[in-house]
């Protein structure tokens, strides 16, 4: 090659990085204001007494607002997982009580019973969902493009979407301590239909008991550990079975209604205990609802 | 079949092609100087696991393996290759999302004259130290980072060397949807330059730069903040170069590279709009039977991936790589704490090596002479000062620095944890005809709260080792490795012992056993202590020709598996294996 040749492909070369941009963002454009579609909603209060609780389960039917079940799954040494319920916690700022998360503790990186707040069934869970690392999260078990389960940078979009999807369901939930057993929980769920054309769901009914402010060992990035952290909504067991039981309705109004007898553990706190139940089927959670269990004072 | 259906069977198609259209014939037609030669490798690594609930180790599959088949055509003016990788039931450990399947990801044509060279497929690539591009296949830690596209190298006159190339990264069975484009530029002036050359000096100048062009639409990247929705802004482009001087003057040679990129925020930095720089000085001299080695390295928010959404902890979508300077242990308690450069909160490292051989009859160097070798690396955090009141552990997290500029840094500044440090001293000596001894004592402070995210701070370790190896017979080794570490922290002491009886050409046997005898970890519940139990491994090794097959049984203890820095997590496994490699 001759030294004309040689030149030109050396100038060519220092010319390429030229050939693309750079994108510089300043400071104040890195942050774009979105809003979302559906208004922030201000947490209602829970029904302080049975004939609250016995009113909201018998009131008339009427079309309702779509909830989202966050599933988080999480544990006492994953040190990245409290930013994971940060961000539930600012869903649930934003969105009220359409936000229901429940926090689910299994063996990785976890405490397992009766030292921690891992149990079977939380690893049943992350086994069932092919989770490999934690913090995870399903959204309502809507897959996201990538599968249901979520790196938690993309709950809060997720979110946003799925609650602007109709749905066809309302679940009311009606939960006590047993008066004459305060080792059982007497649970009612009503499976309602919505849909003012009438159309069928089918899916699965699944009932868990959560619980919150227990205080436990957390670990925080960079080695840092807190042992009296509160955890909130941790996933205690499910009532009707790992993977709940078949429900089907019909028609507007259409309703199933469950009722169940829920042992309640020594160690749990009955007054911190909640009921959460929703239904499901192969493609997402249609419907959530979550009450607090009431408890005679 | 394989999660990405359409390529397994378009690259056959075009690997049969290619082979039925252009080689095949040219093959039949060869001259003696015109002919294509076949060559390739089979590795197969197979599992047949077994539950052990004392070490944790699950069966989840009867049988697990990784298997690769490489094929490769040569002819002086044009390469093709291919590879078949059946990952659909992987090793524990490799279970990724995303990572199983089979098919053939690897393929590439390749044409060549004397000055240029055009390849179109995958391919691997890096300029110079790796520090804004380097592309590699690291089997053992599940890494296959190709580029999918074009590359052209030119060496149009002696002393230059020019490179463009541009393509989408492999991630595991797919390609990230990023462009990837880059050109590097190499000049070995003492070839111009004959005074340099009179010297006996050769000065070589690099310069690269590579562009990730990433549409901002395809992410969007929600930030709360104070009650209030955003998304990120995210930059189209990123840009990364780097510039580089090596200079040999006899036994001398002195590398100076430095690197920068520009605003990157993606998963991995927590989404900080923040540039990236990292700093290489390396400099060593050899001559017969002393060898010295001293190097200094400072990187800052380098992590690069060609998806800024990238969460995998398993080095997935990398672009880049920053050397480790740290050793490579091969001795398995050496090698129990293993470094991992922290290419995303940066780090300080340094390193120090000194090789000499004792001399033939003398009185440290005996009949034979003597090897020593001593190795010192440290590795340090750099200085930060975090935006947005986050101080680097508090509660709350990274979140609270998406969008912002993360933290600033003073150059020189250290920060105030160590990360790593060991000294590494290592004796080899031939005692007689028939017996030679290596030993090694091994002093390391491990960070294995930043390094593994595990609860424990610094680990501090003494490390002994004694290798002998005794000729039986003219075709018989026995060689036996009794290993030592001792420590207070995590884990507490173990010990290793190896016996391996070679029958050349054929037979390998090897017995171990690695012992966990400490009991002084902390932070070990009720349930999950995992000390006091004996990792055991039996293998028998059989070698014909090219052929190596191996057979085992035996436990392998929970832990990260590192090279060069790049580390993966491997869970507690049991069961029989079996090896096979064929090269031809």
């Amino acid at each position: 090659m001759n030294k004309k040749t040689v030149s030109l492909l050396f100038y060519l070369f220092a010319l390429l990085p030229f050939l693309t941009a750079c994108s510089e963002i300043s400071e104040n454009e890195r942050l774009v204001e979105v809003q979302p579609d559906i208004a922030p909603q201000p947490d209602e209060p829970e029904p302080e007494d049975s004939a609250a609780i016995d009113s909201l389960y018998e009131a008339p039917v009427e079309a309702v607002a779509r909830r989202i079940l966050i599933e988080d799954h999480t544990g006492q040494k994953c040190p990245n997982c409290p930013d994971a319920t940060d961000i539930t916690h600012q869903l649930a700022e934003l969105y009220g009580n359409l936000i229901i998360p429940v926090a689910i503790h299994s063996k990785d990186l976890g405490i397992m019973e009766p030292e921690g707040l891992g149990n079977e069934l939380g690893n049943t869970y992350y086994a069932h969902w092919n989770i490999t690392s934690k913090p995870a999260g399903l959204i309502s078990r809507m897959d996201g493009g990538a599968g249901v389960v979520m790196d938690k940078t993309l709950w809060a979009m997720a979110t946003q979407y799925i609650l602007q999807q109709p749905t066809s369901l309302d679940i009311r939930i009606k939960a006590a301590q047993q008066k004459d057993d305060a080792t059982h929980a007497a649970i009612d769920v009503k499976v309602i239909c919505t849909d003012s054309a009438g159309a069928a769901v089918n899916g699965k009914l699944q009932v868990w008991l959560t619980e919150d402010s227990i205080v436990a060992e957390q670990d925080f990035p960079n080695g840092q550990h807190q042992a009296d952290y509160v955890h909130n909504h941790v996933l205690r067991t499910a009532v009707n079975g790992t993977w709940g039981e078949d429900v089907s309705v019909s028609g507007f109004a259409d309703t199933r209604e469950f009722h169940y007898d829920a042992p309640l553990a020594a160690g749990w706190k009955p007054g911190n205990l909640a009921v959460v139940a929703f239904v499901y089927n192969d493609e997402q959670v249609v419907q959530v609802a979550r009450r607090k269990l009431n408890v005679e004072k | 079949m394989s999660n990405n259906r359409h390529h397994p069977i378009a690259a056959i198609a075009t690997i049969a092609a290619i082979v039925s259209t252009v080689l095949l014939p040219l093959a039949a037609n060869a001259q003696d100087d015109d002919k294509i030669t076949l060559s390739g490798s089979i590795q197969s690594d197979m599992l047949l696991p077994q539950s052990d609930k004392d070490i944790g180790a699950e069966k989840t599959e009867d049988f697990q393996t990784n298997t690769y088949v490489d094929l490769f055509l040569q002819h002086k003016d044009f390469e093709a290759g291919a590879r078949l990788e059946y990952l659909e039931h992987p090793l524990p450990g490799f279970d990724d999302s995303g990572f199983k399947g089979w098919g053939v990801p690897h393929y590439y044509v390749k044409g060549k004259l004397d000055w240029a060279e055009l390849t179109v497929g995958t391919y691997y690539e890096q300029f110079g130290s790796g520090l804004i591009l380097r592309t590699y296949e690291e089997r053992s830690l599940g890494i296959d980072n190709s580029l999918l596209g074009g590359r052209l190298v030119l060496r149009p006159t002696k002393g230059l060397q020019l490179k463009a190339l541009g393509g989408r990264q492999r991630r595991y069975w797919e390609h990230n949807k990023a462009w990837l484009t880059g050109a590097d530029v190499e000049l070995g002036l003492d070839e111009w330059m004959p005074a340099l050359q009179r010297h006996d000096m050769r000065l070589t100048l690099g310069g690269s730069w590579v562009n990730k062009h990433e549409n901002p639409n395809d992410d969007h990247i929600p930030v709360l903040r104070n009650g209030k929705s955003y998304e990120l802004n995210l930059p189209r482009y990123v840009n990364a170069w780097d510039a580089r001087i090596n200079l040999n003057i006899k036994d001398w040679s002195v590398l100076a590279e430095y690197a920068q990129k520009t605003d990157d925020p993606q998963y991995v930095n927590g989404y900080i709009y923040k540039k990236g720089s990292a700093a290489l000085l390396s400099t060593s001299y050899s001559r017969k039977g002393l060898s010295l080695l001293l190097q200094a390295k400072r990187s800052e928010n380098m992590a690069s991936t060609s998806r800024r959404t990238e969460n995998s902890t398993h080095n997935a979508s990398s672009i880049n790589h920053l050397p480790a300077f740290t050793l490579d242990q091969t001795y398995a308690l050496a090698a129990l704490y293993p470094y991992a450069t922290q290419t995303t909160d940066g780090e300080w490292a340094y390193q120090a090596e000194l090789g000499y051989n004792f001399k033939r009859k003398t009185a440290l160097g005996g009949k034979y002479g003597m090897n020593l070798k001593v190795n010192y690396s440290y590795v340090r955090a750099i200085d930060r000062q975090f935006e947005n009141g986050y101080t680097g552990n508090a509660i709350g997290g990274q979140t609270a620095l998406a969008g912002t500029g993360g933290y600033t840094s003073k150059f020189f500044k250290w920060g105030d944890q160590t990360y790593y440090q060991d000294l590494d001293i290592q004796l080899s000596r031939k005692f007689t005809k028939d017996f030679k001894l290596n030993l090694m004592y091994m002093n390391q402070r491990y960070n294995i709260t930043q390094i593994q995210q595990h609860k424990g701070g610094i680990v501090h370790c003494d490390i002994f080792v004694a290798d002998g190896s005794y000729q039986l017979a003219r075709n018989t080794i026995l060689r036996v490795e009794a290993q030592y570490l001792s420590t207070k922290q995590d884990q507490g002491d173990w010990v290793f012992g190896l016996a391996e009886l070679s029958l050349a050409p054929h037979w390998m046997f090897t017995l171990s056993d690695m012992w966990n005898c400490g009991d002084n970890d902390p932070y070990m519940r009720a349930g999950e202590d995992n000390t006091h139990y004996h990792y055991y491994q039996a293998l028998v090794t059989y070698n014909i020709g090219s052929h190596r097959l191996q057979a085992g049984y035996g436990r392998t203890r929970e832990g990260i598996n590192c090279s060069g820095g790049v580390c993966r997590k491997i869970p507690a496994q049991k069961g029989f294996t079996l090896s096979y490699n064929y090269n031809f």
